[in-house]
C-alpha cells in the first residue's frame, strides 16, 4: 500500500489528540503526525505532517509503522483517548489535563453502542464510526477495531473492560504496566477488585523494582490477599523483607511458616566449610539444595567426606522438615 | 431404549433448549430431543441453523458466558471421534497412568464444583449432549471387536457429568446393552448425582462400574454446588451393588481445610462400614489440582473468601498445573490411604492423577508392583480402530 502524501500543518489549539502517552519520546526536530486530524505522534509540536487516508486499513498500516509495538497498557490509553472522543465527548471533549478524563464520561455510551451489537471483536468492525467526531464515516473516523485486531486483541469485550479498568489505575502504575510489557492477562485480576481502594498496592507494585515476572506475581498475590479480606495496610510491605517476600508469606502461611522453619534449621547447622547448603522451594517442591565445589580432582575425596558428615546432620533434622509422615 | 423414569427425578433448570436443524429431522436425534421435550415447556425450544454464539470470538469463556452455558442446552451430532485416551495417558513424564479410554457424549455440566476442570477447558457458550449416540455405540463395537479379549476400560465422565441428565436420555441404557457383548471391557459411569433407576433393571455384564466421587459433606456443601448430598451418593451406591452393578468410588478431590483429618477418617468409615473390599471395584485418590488458566474464572465465581478452592494455598507444579506443596500432599494422600488400610488391606486403593514421586512416597511402590492394582495399570497395546487415535488431553 502506497503511504500517502501528508500536509504539514499547523493544528489549532482543539485538534482531536490521542495522547496515549506512548513510551519513547518523539524524535525531536520532528513534526508530529495526524492521521485524517487525529493526531497520533508528537503530541506537544506546533507542526504536524496530516496524512489523508481513505480507508480503514490505510489508517491502521500508517499507525502501526509509527508504533510496531504497544503494551497492553499503553493500547488501553490509546483506547481510553479515543473513547473520550465518542458521541457525548463532542460536548465534554477531553479534558485539560489530557484525555485521560475525558474518557470517563462519554465511555458509558461508547460502550453501550458497542455491546449492542453481537458479543465478539470482530463484529464491531463500524465501532471506530461511533467515535468519530463531526466527520463523515470513512475520513473522521478512529477504526479502533481494526487497530486493536493489529496489536493482537480479537476480545473486544474483555479488552474493554479491561482497558476502563486500567483507566482508573494510578499513572505510575500504568507506566510500570507499559515498560513492563504486562499483557492483558497478566492484569486480569483486576477485573474482580474494586480499583479504587486496591490503588495504593497498585502504586506499591510500581515503585518496586519488580521485573516483569514477579511484578504479575505480586499483583497477583496482593490482589488475592485484598480479596481474602485483608486490609491495603497489611499487605503494603511493613517491614524490611522484600515486598514479593512478604506477601507470599501473607499469602500462603502454611507453607511458608513450614519454609521458615526449615530454613531457620538449616542456618543454625554448622555444614562443611567447602559446601554451600540452602532451604529451596522450587512450585510445590521444597527441599535441601546442596552445593560443593571441586577445583580439582583431588578435592572429589574431601566432597564425598563433606557429603557424609551432611547426611548425619540431616538425621538429626526435625521430621516436620520433609513432610508430616 | 424403554421408558426408565424415576417419579422423584427433577430436571435441572435450563432457560434454553437448542436443537441442531439436522437433529430435529433424523430419527436418531429426534429420539432424545423427544424425551428433553417430555420435561421441559415447548417455549424453550428453539431449532437453529448453527450452534447458538457461533459468531462469537473463538476462545476462553468469560465468567458470564460460563454460568450461562449451564443453562443453555444444545443438542447436537457431534462431528468428531466419539473415543479419546484418557488425558492422564499422555503426560506419562508426570502422571501415572491407568490406562483409560474416555467417551463423551455431551460436555460441560448442570453442576457447579469450585475446582471443575471445565473450567480451563470448554470454549462453547452451551451444555452439549450428543445425540449421534448410535455413532458412538458403532465406534466402541468396532474397537471391542478388535481386541474383545483385552480389558480396556471406558468412562463417560470427562466433559460431562456420566448421569446427571442420563434419566432424560437413557444413554446409560444403550451402552450398557453394548458392553453386554464384550464382557471383558468395562465401562465406568462417574457421577455426583444419585441418578441409577433409569438403568437399575437392565440386564448386564457385571462389567458396568458406577462410581461417585465422593468428599465430607462439609466439603460438598462448600465446593460442589448443585450435586447429591452424600447420603444420597452412597445409597444410590448401595442400589448399584444391590442390582450386581460394580461401584467405585473417586475420593478426588481431596481439600484441606482446617480440621480435614477428622472428615476425611469419618468419610473413610462410613464407606468402610457400608462397602466391604469385595464390593468396590476400586478408590482413587487424587489431591486437588487446576490448570492456572481457570484461577481467574474460579476467583470470579466463586470468590476468596468462601471456597477452600481458591483460597488454597497452590503451587505451580511440574506438567504445569496448580496443586497443593508436595509434602502436604504426599501427607493428605498417605492418611486417607492409611485410613483405608487400616480397615482392610484388601481395598484397592490408587491415586489418580499423581506423580511417580508421590506414589512413590505414599505407597512406597509403583501401581504395577501391588498386586490388588496391576489390572489397572498393565499395559495394552494400543487398540485398532478409533480407540487409537488419541487427541490432545484438555
Ligand atoms: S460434577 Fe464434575 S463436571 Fe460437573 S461441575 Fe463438578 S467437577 Fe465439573
Amino acid at each position: 500500500m502506497q503511504t500517502p502524501t501528508p500536509h504539514l500543518k499547523s493544528m489549532a489549539h482543539n485538534a482531536k489528540r490521542l495522547d496515549f502517552d506512548p513510551l519513547g519520546s518523539w524524535p525531536s526536530g520532528l513534526p508530529g503526525v495526524a492521521i485524517n486530524g487525529w493526531i497520533v505522534a508528537g503530541f506537544d509540536r506546533k507542526l504536524f505532517l496530516d496524512y489523508e487516508v481513505a480507508d480503514s486499513s490505510a489508517f491502521v498500516s500508517l499507525f502501526a509503522s509509527l508504533y510496531p509495538h504497544l503494551s497492553f497498557s499503553e493500547l488501553a490509553n490509546f483506547y481510553q483517548c479515543a473513547e473520550a472522543y465518542g458521541p457525548s465527548a463532542e460536548t465534554c471533549g477531553p479534558s485539560a489535563e489530557g484525555c485521560d478524563q475525558g474518557a470517563a464520561d462519554s465511555a458509558s455510551q461508547v460502550g453501550a453502542y458497542a455491546t449492542s451489537t453481537r458479543g465478539g471483536f470482530a463484529a464491531h468492525a463500524g465501532f471506530g464510526t461511533s467515535i468519530s467526531v463531526g466527520g463523515e464515516a470513512a475520513t473522521g473516523a478512529v477504526p479502533l477495531a481494526d487497530l486493536l485486531i493489529r496489536y493482537g486483541y480479537r476480545d473486544f469485550e474483555s479488552f474493554r473492560k479491561m482497558a476502563r479498568l486500567m483507566g482508573q489505575t494510578p499513572p505510575d502504575f500504568k507506566k510500570w504496566a507499559a515498560r513492563r510489557q504486562s499483557s492483558l492477562q497478566e492484569l486480569a485480576i483486576l477485573l474482580n477488585l474494586p480499583i479504587d481502594e486496591f490503588s495504593p498496592c497498585l502504586a506499591e507494585l510500581a515503585r518496586q523494582q519488580l521485573t516483569r515476572q514477579e511484578g504479575a506475581q505480586a499483583l497477583e498475590l496482593a490482589a488475592e490477599l485484598f480479596l481474602l479480606g485483608r486490609p491495603v495496610a497489611k499487605i503494603l510491605s511493613e517491614n524490611s523483607q522484600p515486598w514479593l517476600n512478604h506477601l507470599k508469606a501473607l499469602r500462603y502461611p502454611m507453607s511458608s511458616s513450614r519454609d521458615n522453619q526449615a530454613r531457620e534449621w538449616v542456618n543454625e547447622q554448622r555444614w562443611p566449610r567447602q559446601s554451600q547448603i540452602r532451604w529451596v522451594r522450587q512450585g510445590d517442591q521444597t527441599g535441601l539444595e546442596v552445593r560443593l565445589v571441586l577445583r580439582q580432582p583431588r578435592d572429589l575425596a574431601r566432597g564425598v567426606q563433606d557429603l557424609h558428615q551432611i547426611n548425619e546432620i540431616l538425621e538429626k533434622a526435625p521430621r516436620g522438615m520433609w513432610g508430616k509422615n | 431404549m424403554g421408558k426408565k423414569l424415576n417419579g422423584t427425578f427433577t430436571p435441572p433448570t435450563l432457560d434454553r433448549i437448542f436443537i441442531e436443524k439436522s437433529c430435529a429431522e433424523e430419527t436418531e436425534a429426534r429420539e432424545v430431543v423427544d424425551r428433553f421435550r417430555v420435561f421441559y415447556p415447548a417455549t424453550l425450544f428453539e431449532v437453529v441453523e448453527r450452534e447458538p454464539w457461533f459468531e462469537r470470538v473463538p476462545g476462553p469463556l468469560s465468567a458470564g458466558e460460563f454460568e450461562r452455558s449451564k443453562k443453555n442446552l444444545l443438542i447436537k451430532k457431534y462431528p468428531g471421534q466419539f473415543f479419546k485416551r484418557c488425558p492422564g495417558a499422555s503426560q506419562k513424564n508426570t502422571i501415572t497412568c491407568c490406562n483409560y479410554y474416555v467417551l463423551n457424549l455431551g460436555q460441560q455440566c448442570n453442576f457447579n464444583c469450585s475446582y471443575c476442570y471445565l473450567q480451563s477447558y470448554l470454549n462453547a457458550p452451551t451444555l452439549q449432549v450428543y445425540a449421534n449416540i448410535n455413532r458412538a455405540a458403532s465406534e466402541l463395537r468396532q474397537a471391542a471387536l478388535a481386541q474383545p479379549d483385552l480389558p480396556y476400560r471406558v468412562g463417560t465422565g470427562e466433559t460431562i457429568d456420566s448421569l446427571s441428565l442420563d434419566p432424560i436420555t437413557l444413554y446409560s441404557r444403550k451402552l450398557i446393552e453394548v458392553f453386554s457383548e464384550f464382557p471383558r471391557w468395562s465401562l465406568e459411569f462417574k457421577t455426583k448425582s444419585d441418578l441409577v433407576d433409569q438403568f437399575l433393571d437392565c440386564e448386564h455384564a457385571g462389567n458396568v462400574v458406577v462410581s461417585w466421587s465422593i468428599n465430607p459433606q462439609i466439603v460438598i456443601d462448600h465446593e460442589e454446588f448443585g450435586t447429591a448430598s452424600l447420603a444420597a451418593r452412597l445409597r444410590a451406591a448401595e442400589k448399584c451393588r444391590q442390582r450386581g452393578f460394580p461401584v467405585a468410588f473417586h475420593m478426588d478431590p481431596l481439600i484441606w481445610f482446617p480440621g480435614w483429618e477428622s472428615h476425611y477418617q469419618d468419610l473413610v468409615k462410613n464407606i468402610t462400614r457400608r462397602f466391604g473390599p469385595e464390593d468396590l471395584s476400586v478408590i482413587s485418590i487424587g489431591s486437588l489440582r487446576f490448570q492456572p488458566s481457570q484461577r481467574h474464572l474460579m476467583r470470579e465465581r466463586f470468590g476468596m473468601k468462601e471456597s477452600w478452592v481458591t483460597s488454597a494455598e497452590m503451587f505451580p507444579s511440574e506438567g504445569g498445573k496448580f496443586r497443593y506443596d508436595a509434602s502436604l500432599r504426599r501427607e493428605m494422600l498417605r492418611f486417607v490411604l492409611q485410613e483405608f488400610k487400616s480397615r482392610s488391606g484388601k481395598y484397592k486403593v490408587f491415586f489418580c492423577m499423581e506423580t511417580p514421586e508421590t506414589w512413590l512416597a505414599s505407597y512406597e511402590k509403583f501401581p504395577m508392583k501391588e498386586e490388588n492394582l496391576r489390572p489397572f495399570f498393565r499395559p495394552l497395546p494400543s487398540p485398532e480402530g478409533p480407540l487409537g487415535q488419541n487427541e490432545d488431553p484438555p
